[in-house]
């Protein structure tokens, strides 16, 4: 049996879907309850740097595979072949 | 947005005094363990290379470690991002009238507290351990006579300067509007 590589990206679109809505609900409170100062504007500037900069870095790290590959499942727990596929 | 000019419930003559927020040590616990947590994986990586170890280039185990690579650095910088979020929101105003207290906890609790200055019966300022005593951080705590919660400034700047900062504005208020934290402590 076969899967698919691509179906490993799904916890990561999870994740990363859950990381824009953490940056979206700090992004709100800063904007929110920050005090009115250059400072707080400095710092919704490094908090859009910082999201958009870690997407980058992640989707670099991520599209050096080709996700459109398939992984035997049966060969994962046939202990001959594992070590070929795993590793090798 | 808090505008320190028009504050709520502002009176008159209310001018703000001082503003605080936590010293800047905790932001270098914030940075410092967040770059130290992104850096460890690529360092770990670059470590195995040189070992001649390359996971990356092997068939399942490269892919599933880019995944978790990925995750690991959003939730990184996502948790980074709050506990500044938390140490930026957390702060204490106070006036020639009041000590507003303004505490956030994680993303979704806040606690917005104060208290007139003349109901004020003690302030301490606290200095605890050597990078404290070298940095000049510290507590200040302010108690009224009831029975009501104090209000703790928790590792600020120059706790003794803010400290003797506040009693001389309590001094002034007190001479303005009385001393109610001594007829509390009468009635009680």
């Amino acid at each position: 049996m076969n899967l698919p590589l691509v179906y490993l990206l799904i916890p990561y679109l999870i994740i990363a879907f859950f990381g824009l809505l953490m940056f979206a609900f700090n992004f709100y409170h800063i904007a929110k309850f920050g005090l009115q100062s250059p400072k707080t504007t400095y710092v919704l500037g490094l908090y859009i740097l910082a999201f958009v900069g870690v997407i980058i870095i992640s989707l670099s790290i991520i599209s050096q595979y080709n996700w459109l590959d398939n992984i035997s499942i049966n060969g994962i727990f046939n202990i001959q072949t594992a070590n070929k596929q795993l590793f090798l | 947005m808090i505008d320190l000019k028009n504050l709520p419930n502002q009176e008159r003559d209310e001018v703000v005094q001082i503003f605080l927020r936590s010293h800047w040590i905790k932001l270098v616990d914030i940075f410092g363990l967040s770059f130290f947590l992104i850096a460890l994986p690529f360092v770990l990586l670059s470590v195995g290379k040189m070992q001649g170890v390359e996971v990356t280039s092997m068939p399942l185990v490269g892919p599933l470690l880019a995944i978790f690579l990925g995750i690991y650095l959003i939730m990184i910088t996502m948790i980074g991002m709050t506990r500044f979020t938390d140490y930026y929101l957390d702060t204490w105003i106070v006036t020639t009238e009041r000590i507003i207290n303004i505490e956030q906890h994680g993303l979704f609790s806040r606690v917005v507290s104060e208290l007139h200055l003349n109901q004020i019966q003690d302030v301490t300022s606290e200095t605890r351990g050597v990078a404290a005593t070298f940095l000049s951080y510290g507590d200040v705590y302010i108690q009224t006579a009831g029975t009501r919660e104090r209000f703790n400034f928790k590792g600020i700047n120059n706790p003794d300067e803010v400290k003797e900062k506040i009693t001389n504005l309590i001094k002034s208020d007190k001479r303005r509007h009385g001393d109610a934290s001594r007829r509390n402590e009468l009635s009680n």
